[in-house]
Parts: structure tokens; C-alpha cells; sequence
């Protein structure tokens, strides 16, 4: 098995295997662009335990062949398939025990992954990533929801009412 | 310091989003002035408007209208209550449409408002204004204020990729269907359920290699019964404006719903099925005034199998003493000739639905017989009140269609219970039978109980020979194991001979969710 030389943003060098990190776009289109090579890879902006988290994500998914990215295609129009709910559903049937327990992190290595993934392209860690961060704010209170991302509202109570007034016809 | 919408750039933040419902979205936007602002300006997150609480009815099921219509009628009070409460809290105002469309913009992809009574001319016209050229779903139900011209408008403006539209109950005229055949290509799937002003005109004329849409008499085609079928609604425009198609440009229409639109008739089945035949899947006409012409005319006029997978035929006219076209088609007023029944199973081979339910005197043994022997995949099979539908049947029945999953015989009078327990013994699929006011007896019940593993629903109202016993051994079998894990509906309205008590003993035994229906009384 070929072994990839990634270098992290501290400068790092870290050796993985190849069929491991080709699920990341980023990494695979860089392989088939200049061909294997013993040179490493650099990823300016992506720090060591980030890397490993996802190095550790990826070996965990490294066999089923159904996350692997596939071809975009038009999505299919169907009375169902189509809605925001099913869509939801959808990724938490994928999940397993491990991508719950993977996402119990504080909320800034969460962010980071989340931008790692970004960068480099790994289709089904982005998903659960964000799927976890909708689920932060799912259920909770406009004030909570304030609380776990310390955002101070800057609305005028007027102001306020007005949005609420905006939005009464999608509240349930 | 970790604002979400400050650190992580913008596509990160709406692949978040896109994993919320409309309600959370519009929660979140309280929370600051920069969310709102961001979440308002990102219109892929409102490109699905879905009002809906009730699930979007799907092709089969929803042909399930009688049956539908009996448990709509079983729901108690409480239930009702519940869900007017959900139709106020969904109501939608033009200025709310107002919003979402200059959220979506031309992001908008469903806007599906299957109830919409507040919505107006005004609120439609956003639509256009804010450039919604992409949508391709657009349901707006119950609605008697948007204007006919207010339709053809946004149909022409917007027409291009609609795929799926429901007008049902409302007032629409036969131009604004034309316009939508005309100017939406994409179209597959169109509801017009309880459209009452809809006439033959709606859908165009087979000219050699164009369809044309006229209102001009054309010698060739006959123009439908012409009681006025030219509303008052066109509003005084010119009535012989005419479109012609090419043949290739019209849309594939894949599902056609057209029940309780008062003023359909054969000449407008005719036309549909000249235009559509190829493509066409699903045809709603019940409760129109098409008739047994339609099944003549596919059983004579087309030369290649149909991909026809559910007619919905329930409570058309049957017999018409005045009609001598049908009279002489169908021997008379008996049914159609036995060559005709064979010609018509052949033209339908992927049937899998078939309503010719409500009493429709031409409905026998020898029309479904004969059906029966092509359309072995026949999956939904209603057939209520029709009189001369025996145990022939349901021996058919039983011989080609074992995979069959809803049967509904409710006042077949003439079926027995030889046919009902043949067709248990067979058919152990079922999962919704009906067989209310037939004259049955404790021995079907007992087949249904040792035979059937998946029945879910079995309505026994009226069935004055059955008793307390033959309730039991539904529930517990004799030899097999009853159906008490799978029903979640049973019901034995006015049997004499069960007794009280037999509800509290089903309840005992059956699911907790499960429905026992019983005398006058829901309980």
C-alpha cells in the first residue's frame, strides 16, 4: 500500500495510507493532477489534530464504498424524495455509532472540521458535520440558541416583533 | 466569539441550514441582525414552501377516494378539531407569499399550498416579480379568488419547468389549461380534481401532425355534449383564438386528475388519450360524466399497448337509454361484447389499479373476467355497488392476481362465500379488504383468519349473517394465527348477530392503536 506525505499547517509530516485519504476530493484530484509522488502534500490550513480526527474519520469509512462520492447528477424530482425532510432523514439513517460519537467535540473543533472537511472535500464528513450543527440549534429557543454561540442580539424589541410578525406563517 | 456566520464562510452556512426545517430557519432569524439578514438573502434555503401537514396524496393511494372517504367519515370530533388546527396555523396570506417569494427568488423549486383560500391575484402576481422561473412544483388548492387571466399570466411567465401542478377546486377555465399544455413542456403530473368549468375544450384536437386547441367545430373529432360547455368564465375573450402544437412539443402527461370535474365527457377522454398515450399513466375520472365509451375507445382506436398503470373510473354514468352510441356498443346496456373486453386487456397490460366502483350497471363478471386475464398485476381492485359483480370474480381474481393488495367488494350482493374464501385462500397479500353488506357467513371469516398475513383493514358492516364467533376467529384463527397483529382497523357496523361484547374482546387482543368500529359508536 502507497503511503501519501501530507505537511499540516504547523509543518508536521504525517504518512497515510493512499486508498484512506483519497476519500477527500482535494487530496485525489491532486494525485490524479502530478501522479503518485514521494513529495509531500502540503495543507496550509489544516492543523495537525484536525487531520488526524479526520484521518480517524477516514479509516473508520475507509471499506464502505456507498459514502464514496457519487457523480453529481440531477436530483430526482419525486413527490417525496424531494423535501427538506427526507433529506434530513436520509443522513441520519447513514449515521452510525461512530459518527455520533465522533461529533462529540467542543464547538470549535467542530467548526474546524467542518472547514477542513470543506477544504478538502470530503463530501460525507461535511454532512455530518453540519447535520450536527443544525442540531444545535434545532428545538431551542431563540434565546438558547443565542447562548450556544454567544451571539448578542442587536434587535430592538420593535424590530423583533416585526421579524416575528414576518415569519408567523412557517411557525408551527 | 464562535457565531457560526462569522467564522465559517457563507456555502458552509447554508449546507448547515439546508438541514433545517422552514419553522427552525425562520426561529433562527430571530436571533441577530446579521442572521437575519444572511438567512433572509440565501434563497436556496426557502426553495421548498411546503404547507403541508398532510402527506402530498400519492398516485395510488389517493385513488383510494372511497374508501378514503368512509374513514374520513369515521374520524371522531377530537380528530377534526385537531386538524383545523392545523390548517389556521398554515394559512397563507399574499403577504407571506410575498415574503417567500423574494426569499426564494428564482430559487423557488416547490411551492406547494394545498390549502390556499387567502391567496389572491395580488399575491400571485410576486411570483413573477420577484422572477420564480424555476419552479417546478406548484400546488395551490381550494381557491376561488385567483383569476383566470391572473393563471395564464404566470403560466406563461413562469411555464417553462413546471412539472407537477394541482389546481383542484378551483375555478379555472379551460384557457388556463390550455395554456399550461401549451406553455409548460416539462409537465408530467396534472390535478384538476373538482375543476367544475372544465370542458373538452381544455385539451387539444389530433390534427394529422399537430394538436390544435380551438373552440372552432372541427368535423373530424365530435365536440363533447354542448350544453354550454363554453362557460360564462372566459371573460368575454375571443373564442376562437387558436394554438397549434406539434406533436412532439406537448407535454409527456404522466398523471391526469380529473374526478368531479362535472363536464368531462367521452369526447374529452377521447382527446386525452389521442394526446397522451404514450406517456399517460394514471387517469383519474370518477364521478365525471365520461362513460363505458372511454373503455371502447381504447379497446378500438389504439393499435399499441397503453402504459396505463390506474384508471379511476368510480360513479360514472353507466347505462344511458339516450346515449345510442353506448347502447349500441354495449349489447344494449348489458356490457361490452366479449371481443371488445379482450381487445381492452390487451391495450392495458401494466394495469395495477382499477376503481369501476359506485354502482355502474355495466360493471360484470364478464368485463372483469376478461380484464382479470391480461392485467395479472392488478395490485388495487374497487369494484363497490356494482350489482353484477358475482363470485366469477373473485375466482378470476383469485387465479391471476395473487399479489393483489386492496380489494373493495362493499355491496357486490351477489358475491358468496365461496368466491370470498377462493380469494383469501389465494391472495395473501391483502392488506385492505372491504366486503361490507355481503352475504357472508362465519366460514369467509375463518379463511380470512387462517389465511391472511397482512391484513390491516377489514371492513364487515352490514354483513347480517355473521357472529360474535366469526369476529373471534378473524382475530385468533382457527388453525393459523389470526390477523391480531396486523389489523389496525376492523369494523362491524350493524351486525345483528355480534354481540356487545365482542368489541371489548378485540380491543383486549388487537394492536393498541387499532380501530374497532361497532354499531353507531367509535368508541
Amino acid at each position: 500500500m502507497t503511503l501519501i506525505k501530507l505537511i499540516t499547517a504547523e509543518g508536521a509530516l504525517i504518512e497515510v495510507e493512499q486508498d484512506i485519504i483519497e476519500q477527500s476530493g482535494t487530496i485525489r484530484n491532486i494525485l490524479t493532477d502530478i501522479g503518485l509522488t514521494d513529495k509531500p502534500i502540503p495543507l496550509p490550513n489544516v492543523s495537525g489534530p484536525i487531520l488526524t480526527k479526520i484521518i480517524e474519520y477516514c479509516m473508520h469509512h475507509r471499506h464502505d464504498t456507498s459514502r464514496r462520492r457519487q457523480p453529481p447528477s440531477q436530483p430526482a424530482l419525486d413527490t417525496e424524495s424531494d423535501c427538506r425532510e427526507s433529506a434530513i432523514e436520509e443522513a441520519i439513517a447513514k449515521m452510525d455509532d461512530f459518527d455520533h460519537e465522533f461529533c462529540r467535540i467542543d464547538q470549535g473543533t467542530l467548526f474546524d472540521l467542518l472547514l477542513a472537511a470543506n477544504f478538502l472535500d470530503i463530501q460525507p464528513l461535511l454532512d455530518l458535520t453540519g447535520y450536527t450543527v443544525a442540531n444545535m440549534m434545532k428545538g431551542k429557543t431563540v434565546q438558547e440558541i443565542r447562548d450556544t454561540f454567544h451571539v448578542r442580539s442587536d434587535f430592538t424589541p420593535e424590530e423583533e416583533e416585526q421579524v416575528m410578525k414576518e415569519n408567523a406563517w412557517c411557525e408551527n | 466569539m464562535s457565531d457560526p456566520l462569522v467564522v465559517l464562510p457563507m456555502d458552509i452556512s447554508i449546507l448547515i441550514f439546508g438541514n433545517m426545517a422552514l419553522h427552525e430557519i425562520a426561529r433562527c432569524m430571530l436571533v441577530s441582525k446579521k442572521w437575519y439578514y444572511s438567512l433572509d438573502r440565501w434563497s436556496v434555503l426557502w426553495k421548498n414552501i411546503e404547507m403541508s401537514d398532510i402527506a402530498p396524496s400519492n398516485s395510488l393511494a389517493a385513488s383510494r377516494t372511497d374508501l378514503g372517504f368512509r374513514l374520513a367519515n369515521r374520524t371522531s370530533t377530537r380528530d377534526i378539531s385537531d386538524h383545523s388546527d392545523i390548517f389556521k396555523s398554515r394559512l397563507l396570506y399574499d403577504q407571506n407569499l410575498k415574503t417567500l417569494a423574494r426569499r426564494a427568488g428564482p430559487a423557488l423549486s416547490r411551492l406547494s399550498l394545498p390549502f390556499s383560500p387567502l391567496i389572491t391575484d395580488v399575491g400571485l402576481a410576486t411570483l413573477i416579480h420577484f422572477g420564480c422561473v424555476n419552479i417546478r412544483v406548484l400546488e395551490l388548492r381550494a381557491n376561488r379568488h385567483i383569476t383566470n387571466g391572473m393563471l395564464e399570466t404566470l403560466i406563461d411567465r413562469i411555464g417553462s419547468r413546471l412539472e407537477h401542478v394541482a389546481l383542484s377546486t378551483t375555478e379555472i377555465s379551460d384557457f388556463v389549461v390550455q395554456r399550461l399544455l401549451v406553455s409548460a413542456p416539462n409537465l408530467t403530473r396534472l390535478d384538476l380534481s373538482f375543476c367544475r368549468f372544465i370542458t373538452v375544450d381544455a385539451f387539444p384536437v389530433a390534427e394529422t401532425s399537430e394538436f390544435v386547441f380551438s373552440f372552432t367545430q372541427n368535423p373530424g373529432v365530435p365536440i363533447g355534449d354542448e350544453d354550454g360547455s363554453l362557460s360564462a368564465l372566459n371573460d368575454g375573450r375571443d373564442w376562437h383564438r387558436m394554438f397549434s402544437v406539434d406533436k412532439q412539443s406537448l407535454p409527456k402527461l404522466k398523471v391526469l386528475l380529473l374526478s368531479g370535474c362535472k363536464k368531462i365527457t367521452d369526447s374529452a377522454i377521447r382527446r386525452i388519450f389521442y394526446a397522451f398515450a404514450h406517456s399517460l399513466c394514471v387517469l383519474d375520472i370518477c364521478h365525471t360524466k365520461a362513460s363505458f365509451m372511454a373503455l371502447h375507445s381504447i379497446a378500438t382506436e389504439h393499435r399499441r399497448p397503453l402504459k396505463l398503470q390506474a384508471l379511476m373510473m368510480n360513479s360514472i354514468p353507466g347505462h344511458d337509454e339516450n346515449n345510442e352510441e353506448l347502447m349500441d356498443i354495449t349489447n344494449g346496456g348489458f356490457g361490452l361484447p366479449l371481443d371488445v373486453v379482450d381487445n381492452l386487456a390487451t391495450r392495458i397490460p401494466d394495469l395495477m389499479q382499477l376503481c369501476l366502483g359506485g354502482g355502474i350497471s355495466l360493471v360484470s363478471d364478464d368485463l372483469l373476467v376478461g380484464i382479470l386475464r391480461h392485467c395479472r398485476g392488478l395490485l388495487f381492485i374497487d369494484v363497490h355497488d356494482a350489482l353484477r359483480v358475482g363470485d366469477r370474480t373473485l375466482f378470476a381474481l383469485s387465479e391471476n392476481c395473487t399479489g393483489v393488495r386492496s380489494v373493495n367488494l362493499s355491496g357486490c350482493l351477489s358475491c358468496s362465500d365461496a368466491g370470498v374464501i377462493q380469494l383469501v385462500r389465494n391472495c395473501t397479500f391483502i392488506t385492505h379488504l372491504d366486503l361490507s353488506a355481503i352475504d357472508i357467513s362465519d366460514d369467509s371469516l375463518a379463511a380470512i383468519g387462517d389465511h391472511q398475513l397482512h391484513l390491516k383493514s377489514l371492513l364487515l358492516d352490514f354483513c347480517r349473517r355473521i357472529t360474535t364467533n366469526g369476529i373471534k376467529v378473524v382475530v385468533e384463527g382457527t388453525t393459523g394465527l389470526g390477523c391480531m397483529f396486523t389489523l389496525t382497523e376492523l369494523s362491524f357496523i350493524q351486525c345483528r348477530r355480534v354481540s356487545d361484547e365482542a368489541v371489548g374482546w378485540c380491543k383486549e387482543r388487537m394492536l393498541p392503536d387499532a380501530v374497532v368500529s361497532f354499531k353507531f359508536n367509535y368508541r
